[in-house]
């Protein structure tokens, strides 16, 4: 193959790639809910000198005024017609926008799901608790999807929140507040149940106090009506691997269906990105717990 | 191999003889019957050593379950001593005494035969090809229990000297709890009872488990508390269903496949040769 026919090739790949993907698109039509004033718009804040994941840099987006959700589509002969919705991580300062959303949405593609990458608010905004303008978008996020359910062609009843970190907090905060949405109604995708049908915690942050035990905050309590949860986090985890297991024996205590997986090491925010920490393989896990659910069969 | 060259400690009244108790009533597994060995008074050790080019140095004292009462003998013991075997591990197959004597804590008996076990082990290192900083231990259910309990009370034992196995330390150098019992008190009991507490000095710990286990899952929640509070390093499944006393057959259930985290966990501790 000659140079210019390589790179013709590649080209062709990489259209290929951003065709499964649709262009952003606004969560609210007008100004975002109990925002005031746009506060400059969006920026990557990440220093060249930023940690590296597995050799590579990771993207922080800080300052999301105008919070998107991006729909990434499963190869149509693989679709399963399962849907997730990405909430990445940063402790709801930045947005660890291709670590946790993008390079997640990739690999649910690989085995048939459909991905739709949130870019919910941050940083936190003053005088309202920090998970509260990124709930709103929670909730706007997962009744948008289900209300599209049937033009995008994705199945409503399996419509599951993945989220890292801040992310996972999201998650677990919005599967708490799924009942009634925390701002006023727009429009018919404020109709569709919020209630994610599935959820997966991935090193998840703020569920327990940072001082210490294992007693789960109240904007994330768990009930008999939390969704069935899958958990991984690495004990040695600064944010405290309580998270996961103090969450677990509350999901047990309802009732709820889980599955939980806690390695040795690994530290924290590593993403999907394969190390060497044995903590890396756990969107195998992911993909086993998706598929004794039934999630991974074609609707 | 005996355990006890004499009398075993604390042994009196004799019990009816030696017997696989399984009806044709019991249960199958994976669509299997299993051994569910009663009466034992002759606690014995077996050594399954791995093919020698796979030889890893690294031993597993393998302790069946039976709530104390029975051992599982071939599902959690002898099955699980050829799984440890194709990866390159020595399997100790411990035949502990049971059922439980009265007048006695259920572990007690179990306890010196699994602290005698290990010094065995360990004592015969050399002769046998064993690396003595890589003895651990596995149990499944009540035999889980008993390996917490050896982890807890390693720094002595539980019966007068008999030779020079006793001298050698009995403290696992890991643990492989598979759905443990009794480590919580039933009912809705999350703390560890103080027999098996936990310490600084417990050993690396691999916890696997399901959810809908009858036997309580907390066992394993509760127990990796303790470990990450007294910062023992642990690594921990819990699948969502699978009930109780899968040794390692595969099942529909993919909680079997804990076998593969078990290997994956000792593969990155270092326990299966340099990293």
């Amino acid at each position: 193959m000659t140079p210019s026919l390589l790179w013709y090739s590649l080209a062709l790949v990489g259209a290929a790639c951003l065709e499964a993907q649709s262009p952003p698109m606004k969560l609210w039509p007008g100004a975002a809910p109990g925002d005031k004033a746009a506060s400059g718009g969006t920026g990557e804040t990440t220093k060249p000198t930023d940690n590296l994941v597995d050799g590579r840099p990771v993207t922080a987006l800080g300052d999301v005024t105008e919070p998107t959700l991006t729909v990434y589509r499963a190869p149509a002969a693989k679709d399963t017609g399962t849907t997730v919705v990405v909430c990445p991580g940063g402790g709801y300062y930045i947005l660890a926008i291709d670590l946790e959303g993008t390079e997640v949405c990739e690999w649910f593609n690989s085995i048939g799901v459909n991905a739709v990458l949130v870019k919910y608010r941050v940083p936190r905004r003053e005088g309202r608790p920090p998970y509260a303008a990124p709930l709103q978008d929670a909730q706007r996020a997962v009744g948008i999807v289900r209300s599209h359910a049937a033009q995008w062609g994705l199945d409503p009843e399996r419509i599951g929140v993945l989220g890292f970190s801040a992310g996972g907090n999201l998650c677990a905060v919005l599967s708490a507040n799924s009942a009634s949405r925390t701002y006023p109604r727009v429009d018919a995708s404020d109709d569709a149940s919020c209630r994610p049908d599935f959820q997966l915690l991935i090193y998840p942050a703020y569920l327990v106090d940072d001082k210490g035990g294992y007693k789960i905050a109240p904007e994330a309590a768990v009930t008999a009506g939390t969704p069935p949860t899958f958990l991984v986090m690495a004990e040695d985890d600064p944010i405290r691997v309580e998270n996961v297991i103090g969450y677990a024996m509350d999901l047990k205590e309802a009732k709820v269906p889980f599955d939980l997986h806690v390695y040795p090491t690994g530290g924290h925010g590593y993403g999907l990105r394969r190390t060497k920490e044995f903590v890396t393989t756990w969107p195998a896990r992911a993909e086993d717990w998706m598929r004794s659910r039934g999630l991974l069969k074609k609707g | 191999m005996k355990l006890w060259p004499g009398a075993v400690p604390g042994e009196k009244a004799a019990l009816g003889e030696e017997a696989d108790t399984t009806t044709a009533k019991d249960d199958l597994i994976a669509g299997r019957r299993l051994i569910r060995l009663g009466n034992v008074s002759v606690p014995t050790l077996t050594v399954y050593r791995p093919a020698a080019g796979t030889d890893t140095g690294a031993a597993v004292v393998v302790c069946p379950g039976g709530g104390y009462h029975i051992l599982a003998m071939d599902l959690e013991g002898t099955e699980v001593c050829e799984w440890l075997n194709s990866v390159g591990v020595t399997g100790v197959l411990l035949k502990y005494r049971v059922p439980v004597r009265e007048g006695q804590p259920a572990y007690a008996a179990p306890l010196q035969d699994a602290q005698r076990a290990v010094g065995i082990v360990r004592s015969h290192a050399k002769e046998w090809g064993i690396d003595p900083a890589r003895v651990g231990v596995l149990g499944f259910s009540a035999g889980g229990h008993l390996c917490a309990v050896l982890s807890a009370h390693a720094g002595e034992r539980t019966y007068a000297r008999v030779d020079e196995a006793d001298d050698a330390s009995c403290r696992p150098d890991f643990q492989i709890l598979v759905y443990p019992g009794g480590l919580v008190a039933k009912g809705n009991g999350t703390t560890v009872g103080a027999e098996a507490a936990v310490t600084a000095g417990t050993p690396p710990t691999f916890l696997a488990m399901a959810l809908n286990d009858p036997v309580r899952v907390e066992n394993v929640l509760s127990y990796a508390i303790a470990l990450k509070e007294a910062k023992v390093p642990f690594e921990l499944h819990v699948y969502p269903t699978g009930g109780h006393g899968y040794g390692l057959r595969p099942t529909k259930d993919y909680v079997t496949s804990w076998p593969r985290r078990a290997a994956d966990w000792m593969r990155s501790r270092g326990i299966l040769g340099p990293n």
